[in-house]
């Protein structure tokens, strides 16, 4: 027995088999959206999570020969880059300074300064081509609240939905459940950005509500408004493609593409507000 | 301790158990989700994804914008958020969940200064608890989840303990205020059922802030907003208020009758009870030209009311704009000269003023084409509180005594006076009774018809009829009038459009003409006429009474020699496209008046302004040009305690006629104390006020500068 219990594999089997019924039992109560098209990856998810880890360990083995090489001659490049870099460091510091000291004289409360910036990877997706709906490994256990805003450090990428204890779902802004109050950045006026049912296939979406002599261009910025109580104000959302207009309508609609690429996305920030 | 061959051998047995252990483990579980999710929950995924509802959606258009002659904007559009509730069905949110959803919802809107409507307070009131209708029964069966249960609910308390406890569960951590918005939700939506295809409208214009609040906050299921053009009042519009009117919601019954006019036309889409229609002014009278064509869109919504399909199916048609002949700048100094004079005249002293000039009405025509250049009416309202649904501005302005709805241009019902006497010359000449050079004696009291008339001018001699019209004698009127007669008077009066519409687009009274019909029609107790009547009526008295908007374009159809226009304040209606859809015809009608009669009533017009006994001389002293007109101060009846109403019609230039005008100031005293309205708006159509460098011809260096 004593033997049995010492046996370092067999414990090792056991807490895989236990966390995988874990997370199996888990998944099975919670995951409530796009049930049907999901048979095949929600139950396989769990174990997802575990393939993906070790392929990129052993992954990760071979290629350190084969690094070495290639290490050696960056070391020579970075050498040099890392003076150019010590340079650039003293101006930061001098314009952070400068930065803080121009806010203090304006007052000026920084949007993100209530939030905690929880860093995170995407450990699951739901089918298709782009991250519309999808896991990360953050839940309630590091204190991540539903309708946390997700970002990456190019801009907005949705929202918290559902929390587990050690995952949450994220639903992006391509997604047709994702609605952000917005502004276009140049004519600061109010728009709706929203995940459409055709768009989303395309990794884009849509604003709505875009008044009549808008002042508003292909290329132009889409930003967070701050004012419909999910994300703060200032995060950008994408970049006008072009707009639309229906015949007859009072309003025009624009297509955007999102500054976030929701086909390769691989860490995201959750903003965590703090308390 | 040295391991035995077999026991090496049990010990790679044993792992080889617990590594198919772990498979089977891992694959049971796998297998369990598949059974769980395809056999157990099958079903209800299944229908899920089948639900799928799909509606008609609309698609508000805008109305058409107003502009005025040079196209400066009058009224146009903003655009405006509502909110709308869709109950969802699948899957079913628990009562506790949807209370406090349904309270964010409100609490949300609440902050926005909305209320939302219930019908719940059509059968109860909660301060003190008590029904408001007589038979509650209906009620009760609407609130019930057992048919039974309506049996026991007798007093209003326990139909709002059964909707508190039953209905709705509203739980006790509720505030009482809290559990009273909760319910009156409820009960909305219990009896509406809202679906995707009639959703709840929760909130109509709300601020652009709520609507974000609703659209990003996904807790809200079932709350969706959508854009509406709502109709928008420059600055300008005040100037404008009686032409311009305003817009309102449709009520029952014109609901019925644009509907059913509606119906003739074949692919036409109705008025529904949530659209706006125009109720005064060319807002109502442009109705069909202005109101937008709704457009329908083909909605599909998921499980939780997210619409995920959502196409154009039939394109809107916005309203078409329209252009008005109003010039705006002209208008403001019609509207400005207008209220500032009224006040001068308020004050001046004198025993025959009570100081009472309270209202007023001026209109401009272009004499050549009909238009209507400005058109104001004193007092005046802001058309805006109709769109802001001010009650206590609107309410204001309902009880005002003075009307200040009341368009005095077109509605406004004036005694001539002495505006008519150019019309009775008309008739005397084209009778043949006088001639212009005929010289009649004007004494200063004679017997017409067993009464005695008084010449207020004194005895003056035998005058021509230039001299009459420049001193405005009333004896050579009562005589000349009762020589011509009164039907002769009567049938000139109606060629010159008296006694009936002048066909302005907006709305318009008719008025009265003296005469022998009308002392029939009216005067039961004396029916019948007699020389006196005549005599009274030659001097725009009696039953004569005209809007001012009928003087204008009498004066206008003598100023350019007998043509009658159409008076109009439409220029034109322009479409989407820009295309030109309406002008009205610039048809006039060539009055049976001979040239001469013509050329000599102008000459006694043009003598009232600018011979030095003129009643109008010394106001037009320096214009570059001369001005015909007529003043008239008309009798009320009530001359012990108030003043006459003073009105002034007249046009210029005397020799190449542009533009007419009639103003009526009500209690103003007398009728030159109005001429100086006219003058200052011919000082801005004719630019006379502007400095010299604003033309560049030579000639320009010879007109007079006016100080005014």
């Amino acid at each position: 027995m004593r033997r049995i219990l010492t046996n370092k594999i067999f414990i090792l089997v056991l807490v895989v088999i236990l966390l995988l019924a874990l997370a199996a039992v888990s998944y099975s109560e919670r995951s409530g959206v796009n049930i049907i098209g999901n048979i095949i990856s929600v139950p396989a998810a769990p174990l997802q999570q575990a393939f993906s880890f070790v392929g990129k360990k052993v992954g990760d083995f071979f290629g350190y020969f084969e690094d070495v090489k290639k290490t050696k001659a960056e070391n020579e490049e970075l050498r040099k880059r890392i003076s150019e870099l010590e340079q650039q460091i003293l101006d930061i510091d001098r314009l952070t300074k400068e930065n803080k000291e121009l806010k203090d004289a304006l007052n000026f409360k920084d949007q993100y300064d209530e939030f905690d910036f929880i860093g995170s990877s995407i450990i699951a997706k739901d089918p298709g081509n782009w991250f519309e709906v999808f896991t990360i490994n953050r839940g309630s256990k590091d204190g991540i609240l539903p309708d946390s805003p997700v970002i990456t450090a190019y801009g907005l990428v949705g929202r918290v939905s559902k929390i587990d204890l050690l995952t949450s779902r994220v639903i992006s802004i391509i997604d047709i459940d994702s609605t952000v109050s917005a502004r276009l950045s140049k004519s600061r006026d109010l728009i709706v950005v929203r995940g459409d049912v055709e768009l989303r296939s395309k990794g884009l979406c849509r604003a709505d509500y875009i008044p009549p002599n808008t002042d508003i261009m292909p290329g132009d910025t889409v930003e967070t408004s701050g004012i419909g109580g999910i994300y703060p104000k200032g995060i950008i959302i994408g970049k006008v493609v072009s707009v639309i207009s229906n015949e007859g309508q009072y309003d025009s609609y624009a297509i955007i593409e999102p500054v976030v690429d929701f086909k390769r996305l691989e860490e995201v920030i959750v903003l965590k507000k703090e308390p | 301790m040295v391991m035995s061959r077999d026991e090496n051998k049990r010990e790679g047995l044993d792992r080889y158990i617990i590594l198919a252990v772990f498979i089977l483990v891992a694959a049971a579980a796998i297998v369990f989700n598949l059974a769980k999710i395809q056999l157990v929950d099958g079903q209800k995924y299944k229908e899920e994804t089948k639900y799928r509802l799909s509606a008609e959606g609309y698609i508000y258009p805008k109305r058409g914008d107003i502009f005025d002659r040079k196209g400066v904007p009058i009224a146009g559009n903003r655009m405006g958020y509502c909110a709308q509730y869709v109950d969802i069905k699948m899957p079913k949110m628990p009562n506790a969940e949807k209370n406090k959803m349904l309270l964010e919802i409100i609490n949300i809107l609440e902050a926005d200064g909305k209320t939302i409507k219930s019908r719940l307070n059509n059968f109860m009131s909660f301060e003190p608890l008590q029904f408001k209708t007589e038979n509650p029964g209906d009620f009760i069966k609407t609130i019930v989840i057992n048919k039974d249960d309506a049996d026991y609910i007798i007093t209003a308390k326990q139909a709002f303990d059964y909707m508190r406890e039953k209905t709705f569960e509203i739980d006790d951590s509720y505030t009482p205020e809290e559990t009273i918005k909760i319910m009156q939700l409820r009960y909305e939506i219990l009896v509406t059922q809202p679906q995707i295809s009639n959703p709840l409208i929760l909130a109509d214009d709300i601020s652009a802030e709520t609507m974000c609040l609703l659209e990003e906050n996904s807790r809200l299921r079932g709350v969706t907003t959508f854009i509406k053009p709502y109709r928008e009042y420059y600055e300008n519009a005040r100037l404008v208020s009686h032409v311009l009117g305003y817009v309102g919601s449709i009520n029952a019954k014109e609901l019925e009758e644009y509907n059913k006019e509606l119906e003739k036309v074949e692919g036409s889409v109705p008025y529904i009870a949530s659209d706006i229609v125009g109720k005064m002014g060319i807002e109502q009278a442009a109705e069909s030209i202005l109101r937008g064509i709704r457009g329908e869109t083909f909605l599909e919504v998921d499980e939780n009311g997210k619409i995920i399909t959502s196409y154009q199916e039939r394109a809107p048609v916005p309203g078409q704009d329209v252009f008005l002949t109003i010039d705006l700048d002209l208008q403001r100094v019609a509207v400005e000269s207008l209220k500032r004079n009224i006040e001068r005249i308020r004050k001046i002293e004198h025993k025959k003023n009570f100081g009472d000039a309270n209202a007023g009405a001026v209109v401009v025509l272009d004499v050549n084409t009909g238009e209507v250049l400005a058109m104001a009416s004193y007092p005046d309202f802001d058309p805006r509180i109709f769109l802001e649904n001010n009650a206590a501005e609107i309410n204001a302005l309902w009880s005002n005594p003075d009307a200040p709805e009341v368009n005095r241009a077109t509605s406004g019902k004036y005694a001539p006076g002495s505006t008519y006497k150019p019309l009775v010359a008309i008739a005397a000449l084209e009778s043949g009774v006088i001639k212009p050079t005929t010289k009649i004696r004007t004494p200063y009291k004679e017997e017409i018809g067993n009464m005695v008339f008084t010449n207020p001018e004194g005895d003056q001699g035998y005058i021509d009829l230039e001299k009459a019209l420049e001193t405005s004698s009333n004896m050579f009127f009562y005589k000349v009038g009762v020589q011509t007669g009164i039907d002769n008077i009567v049938k000139w009066a109606k060629i010159f459009g008296f006694g009936r519409k002048t066909g302005i687009e907006i709305g318009e009274q008719i008025g009265s003409l003296a005469s022998r019909e009308y002392k029939r029609q009216y005067i039961e107790d004396d029916p019948e006429w007699y020389p006196a009547n005549t005599a009274m009526a030659s001097i725009g008295q009696l039953y004569n009474s005209f809007t001012p908007i009928q003087l204008a374009n009498y004066v206008s159809s003598i100023a350019n020699d007998g043509k009658k226009f159409t008076p109009h304040l439409i220029k034109m209606a322009v479409d989407q496209n820009g295309k030109i859809t309406y002008e009205p015809s610039n048809e006039y009608e060539q009055l049976p008046v001979s040239p001469k009669t013509i050329a000599a009533v102008k000459k006694g017009m043009i003598a009232v302004v600018n011979s030095e006994d003129g009643t109008a001389a010394k106001v037009f002293e320096n214009f570059p040009f001369d001005v015909a007109g007529k003043t008239g101060t008309s009798e009320t009846g009530r001359e012990a305690t108030s003043s006459s109403n003073g009105l002034f019609v007249c046009y210029a230039p005397y020799d190449k006629p542009e533009i007419a005008i009639a103003v009526v100031v009500e209690h103003g005293v007398w009728g030159r104390e109005t001429a100086p309205i006219a003058a200052d708006i011919m000082m801005e159509y004719f630019r006379l006020n502007k400095k010299k460098d604003t033309k560049t011809d030579d000639a320009s260096k010879e007109s007079i500068d006016i100080i005014w």
